[in-house]
């Protein structure tokens, strides 16, 4: 198992919320925000930035899209979103890759598997000293957002 | 007028010129005074017919005719001075004349040259008369009366000769209306895009038109006498015709605003759908002599109204689904969540655990029924590439592993054809490989046995190659070949209903057609794909 990883999460489904932090907890994982809109999400990471970020997209005040986009402003994070709404792969052109986006419903391993594929990328990322080098299935998935290749 | 007409006419022309046998004597008389100068009348009569262009057109036979002509008209002149003034006088004077008409001697030239004769004749007596002078102008008036009866003979000819050529000429003119006439329907007939045909008061065939021909491939040289409902007609069908002729039959008038649409069998088989409108025919004396059936060819007009049925009803299901998607999806992440978590903490109850994982599986094929309506409902876009058919079925099955696990399961190829590259998206045809595969598998009893043949087909006249599926399973029941593409509709207990329509619509997209094959036991589903790339 790699290192623990402080990760950001954000949904505004109660259960869903909870759900993330349970499945991250258990997976060794530490848990550092649990945000219910992407304002709190970026009120909680601007300062002290996550390892990883793992959102809902359509939430109330600020998306989680949005809220990623920011926050990748100052801080090269890695960021799973996770949507309801399948839409056309370029409308996740504002955010900056490195990127995952994974189509609701998801079940803990979707995520273990999710997490893998950053965590690969996260780590060629950091080798070739490039924050915002394209990870693989990241980008392979932007051209099919609406299939789920981990399950 | 005929020669009958002539002759019981002839007294009274007779009675008006006043004409007696006192007269027959008195041109005997003259006769004796006249008969030596025949020779001399006769040669100032060809003399001044050769003189005149009009007359000397009608000597085409030189000397020879000239000595024909002199002997006949001796004859004449013998015959006019000598009577019997009977019938039979009467019949040869009315021979000349029609022969005069014949040749086309103007009549004028008939009265002309009568008139020259009568003229010399006159001179005759007048010069040579011996005796009584009064017994003279008694003859000079009977030859004049004879010899206007015998004009009055040849002009009543002359009348029913040209009445006789106008109509000739008439009935040529009729025939030649009538014949483009003919010539005119028989074109409509030849080119009609629509079916007309003829049937007699037993339905039996008595014509139709080239177009029928074609669309059935049945030559009317073959089917004409036969009946025509059981020629061309599916028999479910055929109720519904007769019923239409009986309604057109009592109430005849209305005939064009009733119809009825038909199934016509052709020859290979194929179904066209036809509109029909009867029309009674009745013969010159208004009894029936048949039906005229027209029929337009609606096949194409109902597929395309279909095929737009559809396309309103795709769009529909798409707005719905579209609508659901993002609530629908986090009510089942929530499930999912939920249901997880909970499978946690009665991770030591194996009962509670159980239920757990029923309702994870409840919300799985919830899932899949929501994705697949999604998928069913979509406009589709193909991403083609070159593709090998035997490596997509192959493809499709291994992704059925699941089902497969624990089963008695055979897969046999004779492709004859697997090994060729279709220009396809082999996603897509994989989805239809897949979802035929899958329902084979649920509903065949172990041990499962499917079959995949491959061969070169048509697709109308495309080249195209046939993928067919047959299992060893319960088989479709006739009723159901055509429903089991229909969305929601499913034997199995479970299943959405979609797999098969979703098949026909990625089919369909490929622009190939997908059926039910008649091949049993066991069910046959046959994939028919353009082949247009070589290979």
């Amino acid at each position: 198992m790699n290192a623990p990883l402080r990760v950001a999460v954000a949904d505004d489904e109660r259960d869903i919320r909870q759900f993330l932090v349970q499945v991250l907890k258990r997976m060794g994982h530490e848990v550092v925000c649990a945000a219910a809109s992407g304002r709190e999400l970026l009120e909680q990471c601007l300062d002290h930035p996550p390892d990883l970020v793992i959102s809902d997209v359509r939430m109330p005040e600020l998306g989680g899209d949005e809220a990623a986009r920011r926050l990748r402003q100052c801080h090269p994070v890695p960021v799973i979103l996770i949507t309801a709404q399948p839409r056309d792969p370029s409308a996740w052109d504002s955010v900056d890759p490195p990127l995952l986006v994974l189509s609701k419903p998801i079940s803990s391993q979707d995520l273990a598997e999710a997490l893998k594929h950053v965590l690969r990328g996260k780590a060629a990322a950091d080798q070739e000293r490039q924050g915002n080098h394209a990870l693989q299935p990241g980008s392979a998935l932007r051209h099919s957002p609406e299939q789920q290749p981990f399950s | 007028m005929e020669l009958a007409e002539i002759l019981a006419h002839h007294p009274e022309l007779e009675s008006y010129v006043g004409w007696t046998d006192a007269d027959a004597e008195r041109i005997g008389l003259a006769a004796s005074y006249l008969l030596p100068y025949i020779p001399q009348v006769v040669d100032d009569f060809y003399d001044t017919l050769q003189r005149h262009p009009a007359t000397a057109r009608l000597i085409t036979g030189g000397a020879e005719q000239i000595a024909r002509l002199r002997r006949t008209l001796t004859e004449w002149l013998m015959q006019l001075l000598s009577g019997p003034y009977d019938a039979a006088y009467v019949a040869r004077r009315a021979q000349v004349g029609q022969r005069h008409a014949e040749l086309g001697l103007e009549l004028v030239y008939t009265g002309v040259a009568m008139g020259r004769i009568r003229t010399a004749m006159t001179q005759v007596l007048l010069d040579q008369w011996r005796g009584n002078l009064a017994l003279r102008g008694q003859a000079i008036a009977a030859l004049n009366r004879r010899i206007d009866l015998d004009l009055a003979i040849m002009s009543a000819m002359y009348e029913a000769e040209h009445a006789e050529r106008e109509k000739a000429a008439l009935r040529r003119h009729l025939e030649g209306a009538l014949h483009q006439e003919k010539n005119f329907s028989e074109s409509l007939l030849a080119h009609a895009q629509a079916i007309v045909l003829v049937v007699d008061p037993d339905g039996r065939i008595v014509r139709y038109n080239a177009y029928l021909e074609q669309l059935a491939g049945r030559p009317l040289d073959k089917f004409r006498g036969q009946d025509w409902l059981t020629t061309f007609i599916a028999q479910v069908d055929r109720p519904r015709l007769q019923r239409l002729a009986e309604q057109t039959a009592a109430q005849p008038d209305a005939a064009q605003e009733r119809q009825a649409a038909a199934v016509l069998m052709t020859a290979e088989g194929r179904q066209r759908t036809i509109r029909w409108v009867a029309s009674p025919l009745r013969d010159a004396q208004g009894q029936p002599a048949g039906w005229l059936w027209v029929g337009h060819d609606v096949t194409d007009l109902l597929a395309a109204q279909e095929e737009a049925l559809q396309a309103q009803r795709l769009a529909t299901i798409g707005q719905v689904a579209a609508g659901l998607a993002h609530e629908a999806r986090n009510a089942l992440q929530r499930i999912q969540a939920c249901a997880e978590m909970l499978e946690l903490e009665v991770a030591d109850r194996p009962e509670a655990l159980d239920y757990v994982r029923r309702i994870e599986h409840a919300q799985s094929h919830l899932h899949q029924l929501f994705d697949e309506v999604r998928s069913y409902a979509a406009p589709i876009k193909l991403d083609r590439s070159h593709a090998r058919l035997a490596s997509i079925w192959r493809e499709a099955w291994e992704l059925l592993a699941p089902q497969r696990a624990g089963r008695d399961v055979r897969l046999v190829e004779h492709d004859a054809l697997g090994e060729v590259q279709l220009v396809v998206d082999p996603f897509r045809l994989m989805q239809v490989f897949r979802n035929i595969l899958e329902n084979a598998l649920a509903a065949c009893q172990d041990p499962v046995e499917i079959q995949i043949l491959c061969h070169p087909a048509q697709l109308g006249a495309r080249r195209a190659v046939q993928v067919v599926f047959r299992d060893n399973g319960p088989g479709i029941p006739p009723e159901l070949k055509t429903r089991i593409f229909e969305p929601f509709f499913t034997t199995k207990s479970k299943g959405t209903g979609l797999g098969m329509a979703i098949a026909q619509r990625l089919v369909h997209a490929h622009g190939g057609t997908i059926q039910v094959g008649p091949h049993t036991p066991g069910a046959e589903i046959i994939v028919t794909l353009p082949w247009d790339e070589p290979p």
